[in-house]
Formats: C-alpha cells, sequence, structure tokens
C-alpha cells in the first residue's frame, strides 16, 4: 500500500494541477454555454436555461475528474522522473497542450462538416501534439525560472477549485433531482 | 341474527372454496368487451422523413421512384395536392400529430423547445387512448423529443435505435428518461455536440466524436457490399431491412384496438441507396435548372444538385423495395382489413436553387408537397383527390373516422372522402421560423399561403420582406413569380396572409 502511494504524485501537486484542469475545462463549458444562450433563450423559459447550465456543470465536473485522473494514472505508470518528478507543473502543461490540440480538432472536424477525417490526419496531429508536449516539458525542465512562473500560474488559478468544484456539485444536484423525481 | 342464519360460517367456508375460480371466470368476464373491441379499427400512420411529393412517380415525378408503392395504391385514396404545415421535422411532425399549424403548438425551432405546454393534451395519442392502446417509434431524434412531451399518453414508447445497428444518444437513456428535453439541449445538443464548433465540452467531445467517426468507419466496411456510399444514419447507423423487421416484429405485437405510430428516417439525408438500386437513375433525365435563391445558405451549384437528387432518387427506391415487405405483412396479417393506415411524411426535400435538403428558410413545392395515401379498413377500389389538403387534416379526421368529436383546438380541417368535403377555396399555410422566437409574435418567418391553385409566399425577415406569387397550375415548378405584376388574386391573397400573421400575433399583444 505505501510502495502504491509512494507511486501517486503528491497531494499539493495534484491540487495544483487540479486548478489548471478546473479552469481550463469549466470556463471552455462557460463559454460553451454563452454561445448558444442567444439561441436557447428563444425557445426555453428561465427555468429550463438553468437547468441546461446545471447538466453543463455536472458535466464539466465529471470531465474534471476524468482528466484529472488520467494525469494521476499517468504518473503512476510512468517512471518517476518521467512525469511524477514535477508533477505540478508537467501535468499542468500537459493540459495546456491537450486542452490547444483539442480545441483545434474540434474546429477541423467543424470544418469538414460532418465527413469523416482522414485517419494520417489524426495521426498527424497527435504526433505533432506529443513532440510539443515533450519538448515544452524538456525546455521547462531545464529553466527552474519557467517552472517558478508556471508554479506560481497554477497557485493563483486554484481559487477556482473553490468557485467552480461547488458549481458542479451544485449542477450534479440539479441533475439528480430532475431525474428522480 | 337473520343474517347468520341464513349463512352459516360453514356456509361461508364453502362459497369462499369457489373463490379461486374467479381467476378462471376473470377472462371470459373480459370476453364481451374484446367482442367490442373488434368493432373498432386501428390506427397506423407510417411517416417517412423528408420524403417529397415531387419525387414519386405516381405524382407526376418521370422517375419511377416507388414502383412497390404504386402497386397497393390500388386500394387506396391518394391526395394529390397534400402539403406540410412545417419544412422541418419538429414544426411538420408537430403538426401532423396534434392537427394545429406551428403558430399553435410553437414547435418553431429545430431541437429540444417543443410545444408549448398548455399545448401538450392536444395531440393523436391523448385523443385515442381511452380506446386504443398507444404505441410510437421514430427513429428521428427530433421527433423523439416530442414523443417524450406526450409521454404520458404513450403506452409503449420504442427507443430511436430500437432496430438501429448501434445506440449512441445519452438523452434517451435510462437515466434521462424523465427529463430527455433539457438533457438532449445540453448534452447532444451542446457538451456531446456533432460537427459544430461550440461544444462546451472540451475533451471528452472530440474523442467521443473521433470515436464514433470509427465506429461509423468500420460498420461502413462492414456493409460495404450492400451499401455503397456508407450506411443510412441519424447519428446511430441503420440496416434498411433491419428496421422494416422491427416494425413488422413491433406489428405483430400490436394491442387492438391500438394507434401504431412509425416514423422511418428515410428517405432523409444521407441519401444511401442500396447496391441494387445505386446509379440506376443515371438516365440523363435532369430537372429544370432554376435560379439560386438569395435565401439559399448553400449556393450549391446545379450539378451537384443533380446528383444529390439522384442519389435522392435512388435512395427512395431502395426504401421502397424495402418497405414494401411492411405493406405485404399488413395485407397478409388482415391488418390493412381492420385499420385505418396514413402513409405520409413530416415536410418534402429541396434540392435546387443553390440549396440542399431542407434546413432552408425557402418555400417551394418540393419542400412541402408530401404524399398522404389513407386506406380504410376493407377498401377495394383506389380513390384520388385533387383538392388542396393540409397535414393538419390527419388527426381531426382520425377522430371523426373513430367516432370522436372533432376537438375544438384542431385547426385542420376534415379529408375530403373522410367526412369532409371538396372546398376549391380552402387556404393552406405552410411556414418557416426557426429564428423566431417560441414565446414571442412571428416576426422572422416564411409562411406561403395556397389555394385556388397559386401560392404566395411571404419571407417576413428584418432584412428581407418579400412576397413571391406562383401559378401553380401553368408553373409547377415555380419558376416564374408573378408578385411584381401585381395581379389582383395576389393583392387578395397578400391581405388574406397578412390578416392572419395579424390574428396569430394578436395573441401576444398585452
Amino acid at each position: 500500500m505505501t510502495t502504491l502511494r509512494g507511486r501517486l504524485p503528491h497531494q499539493k501537486e495534484i491540487l495544483y494541477v487540479f486548478g489548471g484542469v478546473v479552469f481550463a475545462i469549466y470556463t471552455w463549458a462557460i463559454r460553451g454555454f454563452l454561445y448558444q444562450l442567444s439561441s436557447l433563450r428563444l425557445y426555453h423559459t428561465l427555468g429550463e436555461i438553468f437547468a441546461i447550465f446545471s447538466y453543463l456543470m455536472a458535466f464539466a465536473l465529471i470531465e474534471s475528474l476524468i482528466v484529472m485522473s488520467g494525469l494521476v494514472l499517468v504518473g503512476f505508470t510512468l517512471p518517476r522522473k518521467w512525469f511524477r518528478e514535477g508533477f505540478a507543473y508537467k501535468g499542468f502543461i500537459t493540459t495546456l497542450v491537450a486542452g490547444i490540440a483539442m480545441i483545434t480538432l474540434q474546429y477541423y472536424l467543424f470544418s469538414l462538416n460532418y465527413e469523416i477525417p482522414p485517419m494520417k490526419v489524426i495521426y498527424l496531429g497527435f504526433g505533432i501534439t506529443t513532440i510539443l508536449l515533450i519538448s515544452l516539458i524538456w525546455v521547462f525542465q531545464n529553466r527552474p525560472q519557467l517552472q517558478k512562473f508556471l508554479l506560481a500560474v497554477q497557485e493563483r488559478l486554484q481559487i477556482f477549485i473553490y468557485f467552480y468544484v461547488p458549481l458542479g456539485i451544485v449542477g450534479l444536484a440539479v441533475v439528480a433531482f430532475r431525474n428522480i423525481w | 341474527m337473520q343474517a347468520n342464519k341464513l349463512l352459516s360460517r360453514r356456509d361461508f367456508l364453502k362459497l369462499a372454496s369457489f373463490a379461486p375460480l374467479t381467476w378462471f371466470a376473470s377472462p371470459l368476464m373480459q370476453f364481451p368487451r374484446q367482442m367490442a373491441d373488434v368493432q373498432i379499427p386501428n390506427v397506423i400512420v407510417l411517416v417517412f422523413d423528408a420524403w417529397s411529393a415531387s419525387h414519386l412517380q405516381f405524382y407526376g415525378y418521370p422517375r419511377r421512384t416507388m414502383p412497390n408503392l404504386e402497386r397497393i395504391l390500388e386500394k387506396a385514396t391518394v391526395f394529390h395536392n397534400h402539403y406540410a404545415a412545417g419544412t422541418f421535422t419538429t414544426a411538420g411532425t408537430a403538426s401532423l400529430l396534434t392537427g394545429m399549424y406551428p403558430w399553435t403548438h410553437r414547435a418553431l425551432s429545430l431541437g429540444s423547445g417543443g410545444i408549448v405546454d398548455t399545448q401538450l393534451d392536444h395531440q393523436l395519442f391523448a385523443l385515442l387512448s381511452d380506446t386504443h392502446s398507444t404505441l410510437a417509434y421514430t427513429q428521428n431524434k427530433f421527433a423523439d423529443l416530442l414523443l417524450y412531451e406526450f409521454t404520458q399518453s404513450i403506452d409503449h414508447h420504442l427507443q430511436t435505435g430500437e432496430f438501429n445497428l448501434d445506440r449512441r444518444f445519452i438523452y434517451n437513456s435510462a437515466p434521462f428518461e424523465n427529463d430527455t428535453q433539457i438533457a438532449f439541449a445540453s448534452l447532444e445538443n451542446n457538451a456531446l455536440l456533432d460537427g459544430e464548433t461550440r461544444s462546451s465540452s472540451l475533451f471528452i467531445n472530440s474523442l467521443f466524436r473521433l470515436w464514433k467517426m470509427n465506429t461509423a468507419l468500420d460498420n461502413d466496411h462492414r456493409f460495404a457490399n450492400e451499401y455503397p456510399l456508407g450506411l443510412p444514419d441519424d447519428t446511430e447507423q441503420f440496416v434498411l431491412s433491419d428496421v422494416v423487421d422491427g416494425a413488422i416484429r413491433t406489428l405483430q405485437n400490436l394491442e387492438e384496438p391500438g394507434v401504431a405510430y412509425f416514423h422511418f428516417y428515410p428517405p432523409h439525408e444521407n441519401y444511401r441507396p442500396t447496391q441494387k438500386f445505386y446509379h440506376i437513375f443515371s438516365d440523363g433525365w435532369q430537372p429544370p435548372e432554376k435560379p439560386v435563391h438569395r435565401l439559399s445558405w448553400g449556393q450549391f451549384s446545379y450539378s451537384t444538385l443533380n446528383q444529390l437528387n439522384r442519389e435522392y432518387d435512388e435512395y427512395i427506391a431502395s426504401w421502397d423495395a424495402e418497405v414494401s415487405r411492411l405493406f405485404q405483412y399488413l395485407q397478409d396479417s388482415g391488418l390493412l382489413d381492420r385499420s385505418y393506415v396514413v402513409l405520409t411524411a413530416d415536410h418534402g426535400e429541396l434540392n435546387e436553387r443553390g440549396e440542399r435538403g431542407h434546413f432552408t428558410s425557402m418555400i417551394f413545392e418540393p419542400l412541402i408537397h408530401i404524399p398522404l395515401i389513407v386506406f380504410q379498413p376493407g377498401q377495394k377500389q383506389r380513390k384520388d383527390v385533387y383538392t388542396y389538403t393540409s397535414s393538419t387534416d390527419i388527426l381531426p379526421t382520425l377522430a371523426y373516422l373513430l367516432g370522436k368529436p372533432v376537438p375544438a383546438w384542431v385547426e385542420g380541417e376534415l379529408l375530403p372522402g373522410f367526412g369532409g368535403k371538396e372546398n376549391p377555396e380552402r387556404s393552406i399555410y405552410s411556414m418557416d421560423a426557426k429564428t423566431n422566437a417560441s414565446f414571442a409574435p412571428l416576426t422572422q418567418t416564411s409562411i406561403s399561403l395556397t389555394k385556388n391553385q397559386h401560392r404566395l409566399t411571404y419571407y417576413d425577415y428584418p432584412d428581407d420582406q418579400q412576397f413571391e406569387f406562383y401559378n401553380l397550375e401553368e408553373d409547377r415548378e415555380e419558376l416564374k413569380d408573378l408578385y411584381p405584376s401585381q395581379p389582383a388574386l395576389a393583392r387578395r391573397m397578400k391581405d388574406e396572409l397578412l390578416q392572419k400573421l395579424d390574428e396569430i400575433n394578436q395573441a401576444f399583444e398585452f
């Protein structure tokens, strides 16, 4: 058990990364909600719009937990020096790079207008993202000043955990309430 | 005390020993009711999505797209000028099932807005549920959302994916069945949205879509010999024969007398003809070229639209070959002899004037002219009706045929030959108001008035307010807009249309 726990990143570092994950996912979710808001208000009552927002917040909470679990799993599985050592900034960089890659992918899929993309483009995108991620981690690993800067940003982002996560919990409660009763 | 003498404890126990016999007697008690029920016909409504009358040979189309259906028309009533009240699934289906125009049921948008609460009990299933069992199935997610709104009146609501290859929708999965409208708006139409940039999910959306695409590709490869352009799908993929088999199995278990509503996705886009029918209409025939309309969003070229029309026709022919087994089953099982069978569409399809499909503000014949074929129990001869009719007429007609009073809230009329009379002066409306708020007056809408062999269409948008007027008798292709010459009939119809709009919008004046 102790060995297993030893393979996990430090709790404080997990919290630092979680702040970044929550910030990225919730901000994107709220952006998506606001984008649709003008259309929603044409066909839904205020109560229904609140319910839709609750669903999105609940979804964002689940998504944040899944992404965070994935990062912890990577830290748990890979050799210590690769990811677990410096988990806070490595996890944050991974979140940012993967997030940007996913936004690019969303835009790309949109541009295809429902057509299925050629798999080689997907593999190429995956390859570029991986190379970019490894390069950035390597650069930050060798620049303690950059690490400090990132950690300072992460420290400030933690405030979003105390704001967004309760929103997600309230959202989950609303979803449960609407579907059970 | 006297009672004790008449019925002693011993007598009571003797009598009680006969109590189990009542279990056997129960079916006998129901027998007279069943005998009575046998006299009540079933109602079977078959809806083909985006099925335009303008592409069927028995409405004058040069390609013979549905030979199998044509054969059984000899025992049916065929309506030649039947029009959809809405131009896309939500509005069109809602009008069909409520007998009301979109301006009343207010299901104006494509999605989860739905019918307004005050009109939710005004629909086919509620109307017939006291005498009939009710069963509903649709492959179309937008029509399915409407069925969920009527859920209190539907005994058996089959899921969209019931006969599909896979199930990918989340809104109608078990956890969200009590809240499908909001689950759809939040999940399918936002977080897990297909094909748009505005998904609110940063990671799961793209991964989910890639997974869906991958399984879709696998399925397409698996059926490549049968479906050269890929499998038909509405997010969930399906095989035409599976859907027909599923419908037949469902009808085999229909509790009679019953109402069965089947809303099939074919021949809706994407057009996926089977191998047998692929390229059968590469015959060189071309429809007349029509100028690109100012409201066309797609601006597709004439040759692209021709190819789409060819594939649409081939897909209709593929569907005809499969769905003919359903018609055969209705005949062989005797269901056709003890049911009113209504065959129609929610709206048509338009591949012309630079536009494809039906997600458009334009209103033209291929988009609103839909088939209506009614089979009466025991009908032996074909009848043809040429008067203008509306999709809002189906509900009142069924009510009338089943001996129920026609509800006061209905906006349609009885179909000619089914209690109604031919009325050449009748006004038929079709409309689209996707961008108009459900709770507000109609200020952004396309609305057409068809009567006296003419059509007046009013495009009423903040930056585009125009009328178009066509003579349908001489110019069925609607190529010559007569409005600029201001004929007297156009002026009269304009007054009537504007007065109707005023009436509709008066309900929103405070």
